[in-house]
């Protein structure tokens, strides 16, 4: 047996198994505490000054044929000295004979092992005898002069030279002696005897190398190391945020984006770089400049908030995304399971994105210049109809509604016919004339009073006049650096983004600090900053908001001319919204042009953490660090009065607001870290985290402002006249607060890097509930095998890495708003203020109850089992696979309530119970043919969601919002269906003719004459004949079947390639923007195709005045969903490193560049914002562009 | 060494040390019950609910909820024509006599009702923890307020017939036990005595004069209770009631007490003056909607 040194580390059961024995109990014992105190300190290291007491001990013995062992006992009598030694190998010397005398132990010693191949070393009172050929660094006695000794060192650098700190060095066999590299990725070890040896070096994320050298006498043998990427996923660390694990150790499902995947992405927000890119994460892009994505994370979980969680630097924050630099970003790790996420508590219920941003690497200081210029196009326009089919619609109507043929606009025709000039004046209808009317005379020409329009038969494309082709730019120059004692990275990023839609813009500077340094073993001091500002301007819209600027493009007649004659905007002032003409509300362009130059918002932020690493014993960290983010916010509007506008107001107004959040925690953790000989790794902490979020804003508006110059505008340049004319200030504000108090803790136990153990406990005291309710405790426990580390697995080759994983755990969520645990009043003018003197001057301010508390509220829970396993097969192909269960109970609600409690806004409860099951898989490879390198990525997920428990008590069903033209909500959960379902009439067809309204008409005699010919047939689905409310029922569910991405990579000498593909399958959208754009009587493309009795195969129904149950939500709004989007096509040319630079790589992307969908709306991608409206399109929403780059990435 | 680990337990408990109150935030931007417990909240409670007889509330403006309940008088009577051809308007809806169980505007009405109802019951609840008041000042708001509380219920007793009375006790159990309470309750009694009841109450309470004008006193609690025994089919007691408010306001005026009003203040004045069928008729004839 190959000699090792004692084992101090090991187990009893192991230490009994091994041929080594102590030859005293207590030794034995000792050893053992000695083990488990202090195991990971070196404590086994003997002094060259320790041998000295051999030659101070005299002892009397005398050997006749005695064996080795028994001289040892003898000597062990004398002395206070033992000895440790392997049977088999001292076994053999026997018939040994000594001379009675009195001898000094050392020469003793040395005599008795002269003429073995045995030899010894003191270490305290232990004399340990082992075999020397076997063991050369050891077999030095102590009395013979030191032996010539050498060493190694080198360097050791990844594939791109760039050194890798902290790789490990082993001296395979010599007691695995060994180092780590400093952070230039320098080594050196020293007293090593002459001779040959394997050194192995292994990284973090690298492949692990082998390589015999040779050592000689007295020198140094030089030696660097080139390490290889690894294509092993399970050497990802992962950063949870309170801790570092290797993803090795993680007994749960989190997933790892790369910087590299980061920079494919050229997006405002952290949340887009997410889309299909993970399994089990889905994004919805909301568009418009500086927006901020929607993230869900394995479903919904929730009733509100269903945002996860960002964590940056360890800092929790929540909104703020979009003020992130992603070239900032070294990793985003996805934490979906409660083995960690637990250790958020209360806020890691939506699972956890941390952030980690790039720190300064050893070396000298490097400089990154990194930009794209990028323009950006809509993907889709909608087909507007031409004004002569519309009116030919519209003749289509007064015939269905037997009316006579004669409208002002369109004369009185068999067919209709355009009129030439339209002329609008404040009061009256405008005047419709011909082309050589002298009403039409241009010296008529009164901006306030007389516009004289001259109409485009052509037809306006209100969508082209307002959308186009915008240019966004992003610069960055980084510079970062480190030394043994110091890192540090500073980057500033200066980003203009144009929107699609003119004139909105989003401009961001900013500015992040990172430093850290160690000015003593003991000690680390550091923070990480991100200053930032930021100004744009949008409109208002939204996907929920059919009224909004993207609504409102459908709502405006083509016949319209963007100007009038004398090139002022043309308004519908004069012109009413009428069937024959829609002249919709304000010129969309006059007031985006208005809305743009005088209305912007500015906001800073500063981002960031400051902390305090002491480590008074090895291994044990008491870490103190404060989170902050603050987020001061400005905002102002000018609405100027415009005579053309329909709501023209007689006098302007200029509206300035502020506020400020700010969002602190200061979290103290004393964490430890043992590892006992490589078979016992244990990690735990526990720490105490206080949180307090505030929130202050006001604002003011004054009117009738003389001058108008932008920088005039102020508060305090109003002019109101009167109290009761309605020109007067106002102002208004508000506050908003909370605070959290946990304390948690986490230990993760690892033996033989084969069986992981994990728990995690967290108590979160929430200011949100009541004092009965504040608390509540969230636990974890977790297991992983790595199964391919046993011996059995040995001979499956093509397994090289299988770790099975099984979690349960728990979270809880408060996001609801403050103080709801009792009754809130308030007092709003407009619903409780009266006039109880009978003054008729003011009314007196009353009280009345504004939000219903319920002292009940507590903490919703979700718990979520996880069982998984990671894998590395055939080398490099890893894959990841989850199933979950993840059920939320004692969800918070809103439920409806009964009128009985009054006009409040309805208490929170905790009403419902969901599951969100499901499966995820990640699969990725990477390889070579020859001189192309590739890798490839592939995730699927799927969940389904079910509303498990509906507090029957309360409420049955919760409904989601109704929009007009139906007062109907679209949605409904109800237990047994996925939240959100869509809820609605079944449409059976069109009632083709008066026959087959009769037949059923006979059935169904509750039937209005609304269901006549052309009208829609809805179901009768509860057989009572009659057509009501009652007859509606489930018609899809918003919910992806599947969710999936697909990533290829692709490199050839110095070309790279990157195809990004991204999908979502099987999920139904409930498309209630065919309401407002493609239905009878609405403008867009395809409004004409209704129902008559020459047109029986419409797909629409009829148009006539007594169309109004057509609309209301059935299965015909109902559509599929799934769509698959080429998100990213990226080609590269890296030029070859030179001494003018490090890097230079140009490249070339497409994003958003194709998307397969049979989906008819403007873009399947939708907002998932709300659970309770999920999957519901109205069309409002800022459209996503289509974006080509040019970019450069340059490094010095 | 020792000491910064002592130091950064210290910090640590520092951060324990502000425990006691950091998890109290008051909600933000309104008040408790607690603040308004006294004189001035009562009063102000008080006035919220009388804005409630208007029916402007959060969910509906002057249609659905107007305290002239011009939609389901005016309209259905044929005194005023709804007008306009958007057949999905819920207002069209009830002047068609096809209102169903989905029409928003009775949900409405009911809710405003309730309302009103709600606010009533929070000034009683407050009053009696109001520190700073007497028991006078305490009686005459409660009195106050079940005058309101009894218009709010007559109203909806008015509209459905079968709808359930909500006393202060049991706002009181549903701020203790929960909102579920109110699933609880039947509409199934009939509510007139209850109604009687506070207008008597009031009636019994409320001086016989006000200083701010808006304010119900004695005698407008007495005509709400002869219109109430109208209702009720109670013709002798209202006969006797009325007999004996009907002199007083004509000698009120004969004496000038009420000055020269305006056109509403007239109408509130022949408001509590007309019985119930003299409204009958003056809805006919002038197209007013009386209570």
């Amino acid at each position: 047996m190959k000699f090792l040194f004692p084992a101090w580390g090991m187990l009893p059961a192991r230490l009994s198994a091994s041929a080594w024995h102590y030859k005293s109990r207590i030794m034995k014992i000792s050893g053992i505490l000695v083990a488990i105190c202090c195991g990971g300190l070196q404590m086994l290291i003997a002094g060259p000054g320790k041998a000295q007491g051999l030659n101070d001990v005299k002892i009397t013995l005398e050997l006749k044929n005695e064996s080795l062992k028994s001289a040892f006992a003898k000597i062990e009598k004398q002395t206070d000295f033992r000895f440790a030694y392997n049977r088999k190998q001292v076994d053999h010397y026997r018939d040994i004979n000594l001379p009675k005398d009195d001898y000094a132990l050392q020469n003793l010693l040395d005599k008795l092992l002269d003429n073995t191949d045995l030899s010894y070393r003191l270490i305290r009172n232990k004399i340990i005898v082992f075999q020397k050929d076997k063991e050369q660094s050891v077999s030095a006695g102590p009395e013979t002069s030191p032996p010539p000794e050498g060493g190694i060192k080198g360097k050791i650098t990844n594939e791109k030279g760039e050194p890798v700190a902290a790789a490990s060095i082993v001296v395979v066999g010599q007691n695995n002696k060994g180092t780590a590299a400093d952070m230039q990725g320098e080594f050196s070890i020293s007293g090593i005897n002459p001779g040959k040896y394997t050194l192995r070096i292994s990284g973090v994320g690298f492949e692990t190398v082998t390589r015999e050298i040779t050592v000689n006498d007295n020198q140094v043998t030089e030696e660097d190391f080139q390490l290889k990427s690894s294509n092993n996923a399970l050497d990802q660390v992962i950063v949870t945020g309170y801790s570092k694990q290797s993803k090795r150790d993680v007994t749960g499902a989190v997933s790892t984006i790369s910087a590299d995947v980061v920079a494919q992405t050229p997006v405002t927000d952290v949340g887009s770089i997410l889309q299909g890119r993970v399994a089990g994460v889905s994004v919805d892009d909301q568009g418009g400049p500086g927006s901020m994505a929607v993230v869900r994370i394995r479903g919904f979980g929730t009733n509100g908030d269903n945002d996860p969680l960002y964590v940056i630097d360890g800092v929790q924050i929540r909104g703020g995304t979009n003020l992130i630099n992603p070239n900032d970003i070294e990793s985003i790790t996805i934490l979906k399971d409660p083995s960690i996420t637990s250790l958020y508590g209360a806020e890691g219920g939506n699972g956890v994105i941390v952030i980690t941003t790039k720190t300064g690497k050893a070396g000298a200081p490097r400089l990154e210049y990194n930009a794209y210029g990028s323009w950006e196009s809509p993907i889709k326009y909608p087909k507007i109809l031409s004004p002569q089919q519309y009116a030919n619609t519209y003749w289509g109507y007064l015939q269905n509604s037997s009316l006579a043929l004669n409208d002002p606009y369109y004369g009185n025709g068999s067919s209709p016919v355009l009129p030439d000039y339209l002329i609008e004046r404040q009061a009256g209808a405008p005047l419709v004339v011909g082309a050589n009317d002298p009403a039409a005379d241009p010296s008529l020409y009164n901006l306030s009073s007389y516009r004289i329009l001259q109409t485009n038969k052509q037809g306006t494309d209100w969508w082209r006049s307002v959308l186009g082709q915008s240019f966004t730019q992003s610069h960055q120059l980084s510079v970062s650096g480190a030394t043994d004692k110091s890192n540090y990275a500073l980057s500033a990023r200066y980003f203009d983004n144009k929107g699609i839609l003119q004139g909105t813009y989003f401009t961001r500077y900013t500015l992040r600090v990172n430093t850290e340094s160690k000015p003593a073993k003991w000690l680390k001091l550091g923070e990480n900053m991100l200053f930032s500002y930021s100004q744009g301007s949008d409109v208002s819209g939204g996907n929920h908001n059919p009224q909004g600027f993207f609504g409102d493009l459908y709502n405006r007649s083509p016949l319209i001319p963007m100007f009038d004659i004398a090139r002022n905007y043309s308004g519908p002032q004069g012109i009413p919204d009428s069937k024959a003409l829609h002249a919709g509300g304000n010129n969309v362009v006059l007031g985006q042009k208005n809305a743009l130059a005088n209305s912007k918002g500015y906001n800073a932020g500063v981002i960031g953490s400051g902390y305090v690493d002491v480590e008074p014993i090895k291994g044990l960290v008491v870490e103190s660090k404060i989170g902050i983010q603050f987020y001061p916010y400005s905002y102002r509007a000018f609405s100027d009065t415009f005579p053309q506008n329909v709501f023209s107001s007689p006098y302007n107004s200029f509206t300035e607001g502020s506020g400020w959040s700010s969002d602190w925690r200061w979290t103290n953790k004393i964490s430890y870290d043992l590892r006992i000989h490589d078979i016992h790794k244990i990690s735990a902490f526990v720490a105490y985290e206080a949180r307090q979020y505030l929130l202050r804003y006001s604002s003011g508006t004054t009117p009738s402002l003389p001058y108008t110059t932008p920088a005039y505008l102020n508060l305090s340049n109003g002019a109101p006249t009167d109290t009761t004319g309605g020109t007067f200030n106002t102002v208004g504000g508000g506050t908003d607060a909370a605070s959290a108090l946990s304390v948690f803790g986490n230990v993760n136990y690892s033996l033989l890097d084969k069986y992981l153990f994990s728990f995690v406990i967290r108590r979160d005291g929430s200011s949100k509930f009541g004092p009965l309710n504040k608390y509540g405790t969230f636990p974890s426990y977790s297991v992983g095998w790595r199964i391919s580390q046993e011996k059995f697995m040995d001979h499956i080759t093509w397994i090289n890495d299988l770790k099975l994983r099984a979690a349960v755990g728990s979270n809880g969520n408060d996001a609801i708003p403050s103080g709801l645990y009792e009754n809130q009043y308030n007092t709003d003018t407009y619903v409780s203020s009266y006039d109880i003197g009978g003054n008729n001057t003011a009314a007196s301010t009353g009280l009345g109850l504004y939000w219903i508390g319920n002292p009940a509220i507590h903490w919703e829970t979700n718990k979520t089992t996880n069982i998984g396993f990671d894998a590395v097969l055939f080398k490099s192909l890893n894959v990841s696979f989850s199933w979950f269960n993840r059920q939320t109970k004692d969800l918070l609600a809103e439920p409806p309530i009964t009128g009985l409690q009054g006009d409040a806004l309805a208490p929170f409860e905790n009403i419902m119970k969901f599951s969100n099951k499901g499966v995820e898989l990640e699969m990725g490879y990477g390889n070579h043919i020859g001189k192309l390198k590739y890798d490839v990525n592939f995730n699927i997920a799927t969940y389904r969601n079910n509303v498990q428990y509906i507090d029957g008590d309360t409420v049955a069903h919760i409904d989601g919002d109704s929009y007009a033209p139906t007062h109907f909500a679209l949605t409904r959960s109800v237990v047994g269906r996925p939240v959100s379902s869509f809820f609605g009439f079944i449409q059976d067809g069109i009632f083709q003719n008066a026959a087959d309204y009769t037949k059923y008409n006979v059935a169904h005699p509750g039937l209005t004459p609304d269901n006549a010919a052309g009208h829609f047939k809805f179901r009768d689905i509860n057989h009572d004949g009659v057509i009501n409310d009652n007859d509606r029922t489930f018609i899809g569910s918003p919910h992806p079947k599947f969710t999936y991405g697909f990533n290829l990579n692709l490199t050839y000498w110095n070309i790279d390639l990157s195809i990004f593909l991204q999908g979502v399958s099987g999920n139904k959208i409930f498309n209630y923007w065919r309401a407002y754009s493609v239905w009878p009587g609405a403008q867009g493309d395809g409004s004409q195709n209704t129902w008559s009795s020459s047109n029986t195969n419409a797909k629409l129904p009829i148009w006539n005045s007594n169309s109004s149950d057509d609309v209301n939500p059935s299965s015909f709004f109902v559509e599929n969903g799934s769509y698959l989007r080429v998100k990213s096509l990226q080609l590269g040319y890296t030029f070859p490193k030179n001494k003018a630079f490090n890097k230079l790589r140009i490249y070339v992307q497409g994003f958003n560049l194709i998307t397969f969908t049979k989906y008819t709306g403007i873009d399947p991608e939708i907002s998932t914002g709300s659970a309770t409206n999920a999957g519901v399109d109205f069309g409002g929403n800022y459209p996503i562009a289509r974006k080509f780059l040019v970019g450069i990435n340059f490094g010095l | 060494m020792k000491r910064i680990f002592v130091f950064a337990t210290g910090l640590m408990l520092l951060a324990t040390a502000c425990k006691k109150n950091f998890l109290t935030i008051e909600a933000p931007n309104v008040v408790t019950i607690e603040a308004a417990a006294n004189r001035v909240g009562v009063e102000q409670l008080l006035v919220g609910t009388y804005h409630d007889v208007t029916g402007l509330t959060i969910h509906s403006g002057w249609w659905s909820t107007s305290g002239t309940n011009w939609v389901y008088g005016d309209i259905t009577s044929g005194d005023a024509y709804r007008g306009g051809t958007n057949q999905g308007n819920d207002g069209i809806t009830i002047e068609h006599f096809q209102t169903q169980s989905s029409t928003g505007f009775l949900a409405d009405k009911w809710r405003s009702d309730y309302d009103g109802v709600s606010r009533s019951n929070t000034v009683i609840l407050t009053a009696r923890l109001a520190k700073d008041m007497t028991d006078d000042e305490k009686t005459s708001a409660i009195a106050e307020a079940r005058f309101l509380r009894g218009h709010f219920h007559f109203d909806a007793k008015k509209m459905w017939n079968h709808v359930p009375y909500i006393s202060d006790s049991v706002a009181q159990d549903a701020i203790d036990n929960g909102n579920k309470v109110y699933q609880s309750l039947s509409n199934e009694p009939d509510i007139w005595p209850d109604i009687e009841a506070d207008f008597r109450f009031a009636f019994d309470h409320l001086p016989e004069t006000q200083t701010l004008k808006g304010k119900a006193n004695k005698w407008a609690a007495a005509c709400y209770l002869a219109k109430c025994y109208m209702f009720e089919k109670k013709f002798d007691a209202a006969k006797a009631l009325l007999d004996s408010i009907i002199p007083r306001l004509m000698a009120e005026m004969a004496l000038e007490k009420i000055p020269r009003v305006s056109r509403t203040g007239w109408w509130t004045i022949l408001m509590t003056i007309l019985t119930g069928q003299q409204k009958i008729m003056m809805n006919r004839y002038f197209r007013f909607n009386f209570l």
